[in-house]
């Protein structure tokens, strides 16, 4: 039939299917290009008109030499975290050789096996939202497949079941035996059973998406957020990072994907494009690890934490919440105060982007945030029900003044850090200094004199060393296959001294290293820098191409300058207009990436707490909400009846006799409905024809004793089919349980006199059937 | 009607798969493995969803099986019925179970199914809600007897494949095993009852033959074709002409099973004594079949054993009666030395002496044939020479 035939043709796409997905996952476009055609081909070698196979023992040289590359391949593994990828990559060879095999169930059990395992190697590497797409699709074609496939292997084997006893039956009984007489199996089946069949695939699916939702949702989730935190994984690659590790490249990528926009805006609300590129921070990291080549934040004092609360609704978009200041004091916001509207499409990030500096937040939604006073920066703290920010306004001034500095920052003065702790690169910078010696930067003796004049020396020197690395000597680039790290040379200082070229995060991480290393205070700082405005939109555009990273280097009791020592011009090419016409189509799947990110890949604990905070206070909600409205509903009632002060009790006694009585008839009318179908009126009509209504309804207060009969024996597992006669199957039962065949046979009796012979059962009769199904009752436990 | 869950090897190793996926999403920030795991756990929990509320309301029942005969294929049938008004049951299995331990105690006979069975599941693809399908299943009897059927089980793996869920019913019945029937040669009879009581006579009653019997006066419903012209020409009025019926030929088979099992003769390396004695039952089953083939009357006497002798007749319900008798013979019950054929059965009938180890004269008066159970392979007919591969070729086909 053609329901099972289908089985193989979704076979095939199931695998089909799992090799793009393992594809996607490996971004391996060679893979895909070679693996897709050679299973397609497949079909036609071995379901085509020919219909041929690989013979068995060629399988077996095949899967010899596959384990044989996989060994060599894993020993000689330069990174061990690609071990599922190697797993991968012998599944997927495996598996083009089972396709071009002969396919018998067990085959093809391996089959689909083989492809959940390909799927599962390519879910333990990325968690892509194109990757999770065609993962959804495939447990979906996995669901039907595998249902397909227990209905095709049950015929294959009972085919083969009885041909391999035909078989023996001939060779016992010798060739003269009729045993080829046996029919063959031909598969049983009631009506629409094709339509049935999709019922149950669909019903499975939905239940299984269901399930696995609620799975998800409740999932213990500390261990893994121990190891997010530890290693980082699930991150989406975005290019931005929250610390900066020379060692690996990693996290530099030319994606043009959008991550967010930006919508600068004056006071009164205009949007503008700003005299200067945005440098958004998301970072700040002042401390080095020299052994790691790793830049850290250093850690964090006193966090002050902020709410916005949910706006009065307005649909258009606006960010209409309330701002709140992130200040300690009032801030004067008359003099260059600017809003930053940021709506994310593809990142799902706790850090909020800002320009320097910030000083107030808003949200179209009840959020918490804490704002950090020594780095100025700001973070959602627990992640609402809702998933990540997907809106959110900042006010900015990026030209601050002393007073909103120190009003920002509060009682907290940051601490001097001048200590960097690479001796190399403290010499080369002196050295270098020696031989820059910047003009107007005031000497020790000075400084000694006036302390205030070491923020002038700071910014002379900075600027002096940010000049020399935006000089000519350096070049800027992404590609760092030549920058071969030398054992026991900090890369800092390779970067300076050997190769001169790298990326931005060489430029910010040598500018910093170079002035700590003369004593002053500066640090690195990661996020975006917004470059390309979109006019039609009057909005910045920030792709994952934008993520950069330059220094802040400390000018004022509260002070730090901004200071980019990646070479300028080199900047500007690479950041031009990069937008091409598929980015029109982009909002689309941008959106959905931004939810799948949102809501399911950064998922977590605390999630996970406020998501059952607000379901546990939904429901408490809810519950009281009725409560309150039926004792209301009620004290109307009694106020209308005028019951006085029990009325309240009498008319809860009243409604509970009401719930009652619909119970009990319903149950009557269940019972009644069951019985005239037990009995056979429907069936006849009988019920339905005017003069025989009375007739019937006498045959139902009669027969409820045979409903009782029935249900016994359908409780001891003797139930009668619908299709035996009554007395018959007394017979039957007589042949197994010969005391309670008698017993049923006399209720047969009963029953018959009835429903045919028209006789009723008097007071007695009724009772002596009463009896009888009490004893076929006890009958029947007994075993008898 | 019983209800189990059976363990299942790919239930297993899903399960097991499903736990270590769960153990490392666990220790892996990955959310979409904590959804892959979570869609694995849910098939686990749809699996026992959909094939508990599948085998709910199914309920079977056998038909009452024809008898078998050794080495045919013995068709069982049943009536799956489902009477669940939504859940439709898929891929169901249909099978027999032995007989438990009441029926392996002495005084029951019966042959365990393990011994006399071998045969294939029957299987059902689909039965919806309300409806009522027959499925069947095939059994190839390896010995002749009564074969009691107890209970049979409808199982099924859907939907995953992880739990085999299984439903028995009992239902007890049984059924008889007729011995083995070989083609033996045609000409077999024909050179054993040649002349004497085995020929065609003339019966001294009227019937349905060709010969001439008498006449009559015509009575209404006659044929025409039975009116005597001749007769009506002369002027001596209407009459009818009657036919004699034709008797066949008698042959009475007469199986020796008045020594004990353990006392008959045999050779060290042939056949065992019991073989021996089941050669006979079945040389004697295959001398009835082919009498019957050949329009015999015929009937059968078991000496030694305490079972009703049989009158000669012919047709399908008297072999079927004969048969029965031969699947019944309880080699294990006592003997008796002495018996004889009683003088009802010496006359009017060609005698076939059948003996298991060695012929035996006293048994039968002068002029039967005595036939020895060795002698079975002898007398089978020659079969058509065919080649192994176009045999199988045949039955694959």
């Amino acid at each position: 039939m053609r329901l099972v035939e289908r089985f193989r043709l979704f076979a095939l796409l199931l695998v089909l299917l799992a090799m793009v997905a393992f594809c996607v996952s490996q971004r391996s476009v060679a893979l895909l290009l070679v693996a897709l055609p050679l299973a397609i081909l497949s079909w036609y070698v071995t379901e085509g008109p020919r219909g041929r196979a690989l013979p068995r023992w060629m399988q077996n040289v095949l899967l010899a030499s596959l384990l044989g590359w996989a060994a060599f391949a894993f020993m000689t593994l330069p990174d061990l975290s690609d071990t599922m990828g190697l797993l991968g990559r012998f599944v997927q060879w495996l598996l083009l050789v089972k396709l071009y095999g002969r396919k018998s169930p067990r085959d093809y059990a391996q089959i689909i096996a083989l492809s959940g395992v390909l799927v599962m190697a390519g879910t333990l590497q990325t968690v892509e939202f194109a990757f999770a797409v065609i993962v959804f699709l495939y447990a979906a074609l996995a669901l039907w497949t595998v249902l397909l496939f227990q209905l095709w292997a049950a015929r294959e084997r009972a085919r083969d079941a009885r041909m391999r006893a035909i078989m023996v039956a001939r060779n016992t009984f010798g060739p003269s035996s009729s045993a080829a007489l046996a029919p063959p199996v031909q598969p049983v089946f009631g009506q629409s059973v094709a339509w049935q069949f999709r019922a149950v695939a669909i019903a499975s699916t939905l239940m299984g998406l269901l399930l696995s939702i609620v799975i998800f949702v409740i999932f213990p989730r500390e261990l893994s957020d121990f190891a997010r935190r530890e290693f980082r994984f699930g991150a989406p690659r975005v290019g931005f990072s929250e610390d900066v590790q020379l060692f690996t490249n990693n996290r530099i990528t030319d994606s043009e994907r959008e991550v967010f926009t930006v919508n600068w805006s004056d006071r009164r609300g205009e949007s503008m494009r700003f005299s200067e590129p945005l440098y958004l921070r998301g970072a700040v990291l002042d401390r080095y690890r020299p052994e790691e080549g790793r830049w850290i934040r250093a850690p964090r004092g006193e966090i002050r934490a902020i709410s916005t609360y949910a706006s009065d609704g307005r649909k258009d978009g606006s960010h209409s919440g309330e701002f709140q200041s992130l200040a300690r004091f009032v801030i004067d916001e008359r003099f260059q105060t600017y809003v930053q509207q940021v709506t994310m499409s593809s990142l799902a990030s706790d850090v909020l982007f800002s320009a320097w500096a910030p000083i107030a937040v808003a949200s179209n939604e009840g959020r918490n945030f804490e704002f950090d006073p020594s780095t100025f920066l700001v973070r959602e703290s627990r992640i609402g029900g809702g998933g990540r920010s997907r809106r959110y306004s900042i006010k900015v001034q990026p030209f601050p003044s002393e007073k909103t500095l120190e009003a920002l920052m509060g009682a907290f003065i940051p601490e001097a850090n001048v200590n960097f702790p690479v001796p190399q690169i403290e010499q080369f910078s002196r050295e270098l200094l020696d031989q820059l010696n910047p003009i107007g930067v005031p000497s020790a003796a000075e400084i000694a004199e006036k302390p205030e004049s070491r923020w002038i020396r700071n910014r002379g020197i900075a600027r002096a060393f940010s000049e020399w690395l935006q000089s000519s000597r350096f070049s800027y680039t992404t590609d760092l296959g030549g920058f071969v790290r030398i054992t026991g040379e900090d890369p800092i200082f390779s970067f300076l001294t050997r190769y001169r070229f790298g990326h931005c995060e060489y430029f910010a991480s040598a500018l910093v290293a170079m002035c700590q290393s003369v004593g002053i205070e500066s640090r690195v700082v990661t996020g975006y820098l917004a470059i390309e405005y979109d006019e039609t939109r009057e909005l910045y555009v920030v792709r994952e191409s934008n993520a950069h990273a330059w220094a802040e280097v400390r000018v004022g009791e509260f002070s730090w300058l901004q200071m980019d020592a990646t070479p300028s011009e080199t900047l500007a090419l690479l950041q031009e207009r990069r937008r091409s016409w598929a980015d029109n189509f982009r909002w689309v799947y941008d959106r959905v990436e931004f939810l799948w990110n949102s809501r399911v890949v950064t998922f977590d604990s605390s999630t996970q707490a406020s998501l059952a905070e607000q379901m546990s206070g939904a429901w408490q909600r809810s519950f009281r909400d009725w409560l309150l409205a039926a004792q209301e509903q009620l004290r109307r009632l009694n106020q209308y009846f005028v019951f006085g002060s029990a009325g309240t009790w009498w008319l809860g006694l009243v409604g509970f006799a009401a719930v009652l009585s619909v119970l009990v008839i319903a149950r009557l009318r269940r019972r009644t409905q069951r019985l005239r179908r037990v009995v056979g009126l429907e069936r006849d009509g009988v019920a339905s024809r005017g003069v025989a209504r009375r007739l019937a309804r006498h045959l139902m207060q009669q027969l409820g004793f045979w409903l009782d009969v029935l249900d016994t024996l359908d409780r001891h597992g003797v139930g009668k089919p619908a299709a035996l006669p009554p007395r018959l199957h007394a017979e039957v039962l007589s042949q197994s349980r010969p005391q309670a065949g008698e017993t049923f046979a006399d209720l047969v009796d009963l029953y018959y006199d009835v429903r045919f012979a028209g006789r009723p059962l008097d007071s007695s009769r009724r009772q002596r059937a009463n009896e009888l199904v009490q004893r076929l009752d006890r009958e029947l436990a007994a075993g008898r | 009607m019983r209800r189990r869950y059976h363990l299942h090897l790919p239930g297993v190793l899903y399960v097991a798969l499903t736990l270590f996926v769960g153990v490392a999403a666990a220790n892996r920030p990955n959310n979409l493995l904590v959804w892959v795991f979570g869609a694995m756990l849910a098939g686990v929990l749809i699996s026992g969803i959909v094939s508990g509320g599948m085998l709910m309301g199914v309920r079977g029942r056998r038909f009452d099986p024809r008898r078998g005969v050794v080495g045919e294929p013995l068709l069982i049938r049943y009536a799956i019925e489902n009477r669940s008004r939504v859940w439709p049951a898929f891929n169901l299995h249909v099978s027999e179970l032995p007989a438990g331990n009441r029926q392996r105690d002495a005084a029951d006979r019966a042959f365990a199914w393990q011994r006399g069975m071998q045969g294939s599941d029957g299987w059902v693809l689909h039965v919806g809600p309300g409806d009522l399908v027959h499925g069947e299943i095939v059994l190839f009897p390896q010995c002749r007897g009564r074969l009691i059927f107890d209970r049979f089980r409808v199982s099924t793996t859907f939907p995953f494949g992880f739990v085999r869920k299984s439903v028995s019913f009992d239902q007890r019945t049984e059924t008889l095993v007729h011995p083995r029937v070989l083609p033996l040669r045609d000409d077999l009879l024909s050179s054993l009852t040649k002349g004497g009581l085995g020929g065609f006579r003339l019966s001294s009653s009227q019937g349905a033959g060709d010969d001439y019997f008498g006449v009559r006066e015509y009575r209404p419903g006659d044929s025409v074709r039975q009116i005597a012209w001749k007769r009506v020409a002369a002027g001596q009025g209407i009459v009818s002409i009657e036919r004699s019926s034709s008797t066949p030929p008698r042959i009475r088979v007469v199986i020796n099973l008045r020594t004990p099992t353990d006392q008959l003769r045999v050779s060290e390396r042939g056949e065992s004594a019991r073989e021996l004695e089941e050669s006979a039952i079945s040389l004697a089953a295959s001398v009835i079949s082919l009498a019957e083939r050949q329009g015999y009357e015929v009937g059968l006497t078991v000496l030694g054993l305490a079972l009703p002798r049989s009158p000669l007749r012919r047709g399908h319900w008297h072999i079927e009666k004969l048969m029965a008798t031969l699947a019944q013979i309880d080699l294990d019950a006592a003997r008796d030395g002495e018996a004889q054929l009683p003088d009802a059965d010496r006359d009017r009938a060609v005698i076939v002496a059948i003996h298991p180890d060695r012929a035996s004269p006293s048994v039968a008066p002068d002029g039967a044939w005595h036939l020895v159970a060795t002698q079975l392979s002898t007398m089978i007919a020659p079969q058509a020479p065919r080649s192994g591969a176009k045999a199988n070729n045949e039955v694959l086909a």
